[in-house]
């Protein structure tokens, strides 16, 4: 009796089986994460710790997700998307407001953004719906997952959260793409979306169409909304090819980069590190994207195929759409860049996005005996 | 597993998109890189200028008249100090001496500026302290402040410099280069709040202010300024204004006006006060002119002092120009007797005996008409001009004073003419070192001497400079009073005048010459009873100091 009580401790306390190429990436992405918020903070070691203790429970928590049969994520998925729709409308009552929008939930020691969660909870629980329906989808599976997407969505808009709205309802997207859609019906809903942009733009408020005017032309507002666009562009640009060097960036330093901390870090990186940085930086996201969908491939069922894969290019997007926003490719709406800008609910979901993926195919075997063959 | 071409459609956007990213970084960094680079430079570097110290303003020995003292300018960021918690606020508020209400109100009533100076020119030690608290928002600027520890007595001869320490009047302004020096010019690197974070390199070595010595003795300043202070209030003239020359060597030893101000406190400052009216006003001296005239027959050689000259009785009409005497009729006497009793009659007729350009001629040759040179900013040369037709009442106007006009400065050059036995030397207003210029002879010794002589009259008990006397020294000396010209001509109802006493001492050879015009004044008017006074109590305390030094 005691002899088995020590044996299933050790096994809880044994590390999960990870994929380790994918681990030591995550890992050197934590440490440029690191590097670059040392030099954000200005030489700030505060900053550092509270980081590092963010990075410590994401460890954590990416092990436990990690250690987490498939078989069970799969029947705690829709537990887990209703427990984040609850979250959403809560913060919508009890939210704790941060530069303006309400967008966190205090638990007295720490607080947390529900609409970071849902960027997990959506594939998890879209893949579930689908991976028990053939493929590829009818029009009435298609339409209840639109529905899905659409509630927690909905609900990180009126936030207000419009960056992380778009990638919420973009990542749902991805999955039902992986999930199969009629060539036909993707023309169709191309074609309507570009003939519904002039009817958008005559329902936009005013401040918006500034807003959008502003993106496509930064120096209209030189001083206002063309303000942070401006200023990373300087950053980035003024790094050239090898960067002014760790510590050296004077865009961040000076307080003319605005939150060069968290969503415009990737132009503090640009501007200390210069293109060849970037280039680090962005080759290492793409090989763990890479990684992943290969991860993804590897699978032998339906929900974990389709969730890893779109896991894995969920993570790409995010990093894709934060540097085409500092770069001036997008509108500015507000998005972190995964794992290297601060910021603790997002680098835990992410940690706990890298724990389902990495640790998919060490569950594969229990999968394959669970109920649910796809 | 297989993949349906959906995977690889999706693969490909996936693709498109990092390599759109990889375009814009290349775009970023590479193709637009010098724009960018420059546009972050616009922003975050600018050319700051470290202020030189300027140089101190002395008299001739050394004393100073005005001196730059190091201050601290606080300026606040509105927008910055919102972070500032209460606590902060009030120890900034009993550190910089501002009640805490009225410190909070002023910041929230600039809250959309970027900087608004919250306390100009304070000590360095109390800046410090200001510094110290490290509050958010909170900048300092080194200054400097100029004092002028003589104040009023020699305020418009040192003139005065504005809040951004630039000369604004009087040697000052006339010297302000060689003062200001050059200011230390840095590049540095600023951040987003207008903070200093580096220097970054020099871009221009600077240079400190000079010294610069006037010629002025202080004490003398002192004494003429009191004197003159003195003698206004007390006939409750309008103005007056007093110059003491070296006669040896042409500096200004002393210079001063009234009504004047203290330079120290500008509220005390109007442009009238500030005025150097020494060299900036102009009137016409009248009697004081005599000499000249005297000197003019003298020159001809159809006059000598002892020449008699007819006054009629005390009377003379010029086309229709009453000219009168100031006192009673003189009958027929010597040209020395026409300047020591002043006879208007007198002069007039001897002037109107000879070539009226004779008499101009002469006036120009000690520096009527024509500015000083001094280099006194605003100085003016007065008007000595030749009418288009000479008439005899031309002549005569000019032969006793009217008809020109001058400054006192330029009196005083005149009389150090005649001080130089026919030398004349230029007006300094530094002080000269080395061995003294070596003077123009524009008129002969002797003719010079002989004039001296009666001038020496004019100083005894029955001239018209008897209260001129100096006791202990012999002086020689000419009385004006002249009308001032009003809207009607010389009205000599209206009792408008200018009081004026140029001596020389000590007679026989000169060491000083001084100049005093008293204008518009209410209790007396004669030159000598006004402005002689003044002239004997500056001389004979001056006197001591050039004994002391000689």
């Amino acid at each position: 009796m005691t002899n088995r009580f020590w044996q299933s401790l050790s096994q809880c306390l044994k590390p999960a089986p990870l994929d380790v190429p994918l681990v030591l990436m995550l890992g050197l992405a934590c440490c440029m994460s690191l590097l670059i918020l040392y030099s954000a903070g200005n030489e700030n070691m505060t900053l550092i710790h509270t980081q590092l203790i963010r990075m410590g429970l994401g460890v954590v928590i990416m092990l436990l997700i990690g250690k987490i049969p498939t078989h069970i994520t799969f029947s705690w998925a829709p537990w887990f998307y209703a427990i984040t729709c609850t979250l959403l409308v809560a913060v919508l009552i009890i939210g704790v407001a941060a530069k303006g929008a309400p967008r966190w939930i205090s638990f007295g020691l720490f607080r947390f953004q529900p609409s970071e969660l849902s960027k997990l909870s959506v594939p998890l629980m879209l893949a579930w719906y689908l991976a028990q329906h053939p493929m590829p989808p009818s029009p009435k599976i298609l339409l209840t997952s639109l529905g899905l997407i659409f509630l927690p969505t909905l609900l990180v808009l009126i936030e207000p959260d419009l960056g992380t709205a778009c990638m919420v309802g973009m990542t749902g997207a991805i999955v039902i793409l992986l999930a199969g859609v009629s060539t036909r019906l993707i023309i169709y809903t191309t074609g309507m979306s570009i003939a519904a942009l002039p009817i958008l733009w005559m329902a936009m408020h005013n401040y918006q169409r500034q807003r959008i005017l502003t993106f496509l032309d930064p120096q209209r507002d030189p001083l206002g909304s063309g303000y942070h666009i401006i200023q990373s562009k300087i950053a980035i640009g003024s790094g050239g090819l090898f960067g002014k060097g760790w510590l050296q960036g004077t865009q961040g330093h000076l307080h003319f980069l605005p939150e060069h901390t968290t969503d415009f870090i990737f132009s503090l990186f640009g501007e200390e590190f210069g293109f060849l940085g970037s280039l680090l930086l962005i080759g290492l996201f793409i090989a763990m994207t890479l990684r992943g969908l290969a991860l993804g491939h590897a699978c032998e069922n339906t929900f974990a195929r389709l969730l890893v894969t779109s896991l894995s290019l969920s993570f790409f997007l995010s990093m894709a759409t934060n540097i085409a926003m500092v770069s001036g490719l997008l509108p500015v709406v507000g998005l972190p860049l995964p794992l290297i800008s601060r910021g603790g609910t997002s680098l835990v979901t992410w940690m706990a996005f890298f724990g389902i993926i990495a640790s998919i195919n060490f569950n594969k075997n229990v999968l394959s005996t669970s109920q649910h063959k796809l | 597993m297989r993949y349906s071409w959906r995977y690889y459609f999706i693969l490909f956007i996936f693709a498109g998109l990092f390599f759109a990213l990889m375009w814009r970084a290349f775009q970023l960094t590479a193709l637009q890189r010098d724009f960018l680079l420059a546009e972050g430079e616009k922003r975050s570097t600018r050319v700051q200028a470290t202020p030189a110290h300027r140089g101190m303003i002395t008299d001739r020995y050394g004393n100073p008249l005005a001196i730059s003292t190091p201050v601290t300018s606080i300026w606040i960021n509105p927008e910055k100090m919102q972070e500032v918690n209460s606590e902060q606020w009030q120890t900034l508020a009993n550190t910089i001496n501002i009640p805490l209400v009225k410190l909070k109100k002023f910041v929230r009533a600039h809250q959309s500026k970027h900087f608004v100076y919250l306390k100009r020119r304070i000590p360095p030690q109390q800046a410090e302290k200001i510094m110290a608290l490290s509050l958010p928002g909170v900048q300092s600027q080194k200054e400097y402040r100029r004092f002028y520890p003589k104040g009023e007595i020699a305020a418009q001869w040192v003139g005065l410099t504005n809040v951004d320490d630039q000369g604004m009047e009087g040697m000052e302004l006339a010297y302000n280069a060689y003062l200001a020096g050059s200011p230390e010019k840095y590049l540095v690197m600023k951040d987003r709040q207008g903070a200093v974070v580096k220097k970054l390199r020099q871009l221009k070595a600077g240079q400190q202010g000079q010294v610069l010595t006037l010629s002025m003795d202080h004490r003398m300043q002192y004494i003429a300024y009191s004197a003159l202070y003195e003698a206004v209030t007390k006939a409750k003239a309008k103005a007056g204004s007093i110059v003491v020359l070296k006669a040896k060597t042409g500096e200004v030893l002393a210079m001063a006006d009234v009504p004047s101000y203290n330079p120290n406190n500008r509220h005390d400052y109007s442009p009238e006060r500030s005025r150097n009216r020494a060299v900036t006003d102009t009137f016409e001296p009248g009697s004081t002119i005599k000499p000249f005239s005297a000197l003019e027959a003298l020159e001809s050689g159809k006059y000598t002092m002892d020449t008699i000259v007819d006054t009629l009785d005390g009377q003379l009409n010029v086309d229709g120009y009453i000219i009168r005497e100031h006192g009673q009729k003189y009958g027929r006497i010597p040209l020395a007797e026409v300047i020591k009793k002043s006879s208007n009659v007198g002069i007039a007729r001897v002037a109107m005996s000879l070539p009226p350009d004779d008499l101009l001629s002469t006036l120009r040759r000690v520096g009527f008409g024509t500015s000083t040179l001094s280099g006194f900013p605003g100085e003016v040369g007065g008007r000595l001009v030749a009418p288009s037709v000479w008439k005899d009442a031309n002549i005569a106007a000019l032969s006793f004073g009217y008809g020109i006009a001058t400054t006192t400065l330029q009196l005083a050059q005149a009389y150090n003419v005649l001080a130089n036995h026919g030398a004349k030397l230029p007006i300094h207003l530094l002080a000269q070192k080395g061995e003294p210029q070596i003077p123009e002879a524009v008129f002969d010794a002797k003719h010079v001497d002989a004039l001296l002589e009666s001038l020496h009259q004019v100083v005894s008990s029955t001239g018209t400079g008897s209260f001129a006397q100096v006791p202990g020294y012999e002086v020689a000396g000419k009385t004006g009073t002249a009308y001032i010209a009003g809207a009607k001509g010389y009205d000599e109802n209206a009792r408008h005048y200018m009081a004026s006493f140029v001596g020389m001492l000590p007679y026989p050879d000169p060491e000083l010459v001084i100049a005093v015009v008293i204008r518009d004044p209410v209790k007396g008017h004669y030159g000598g009873q006004i402005a002689g006074p003044v002239f004997a109590k500056v001389a004979s305390s001056v006197m001591r100091f050039v004994e002391e030094s000689s």
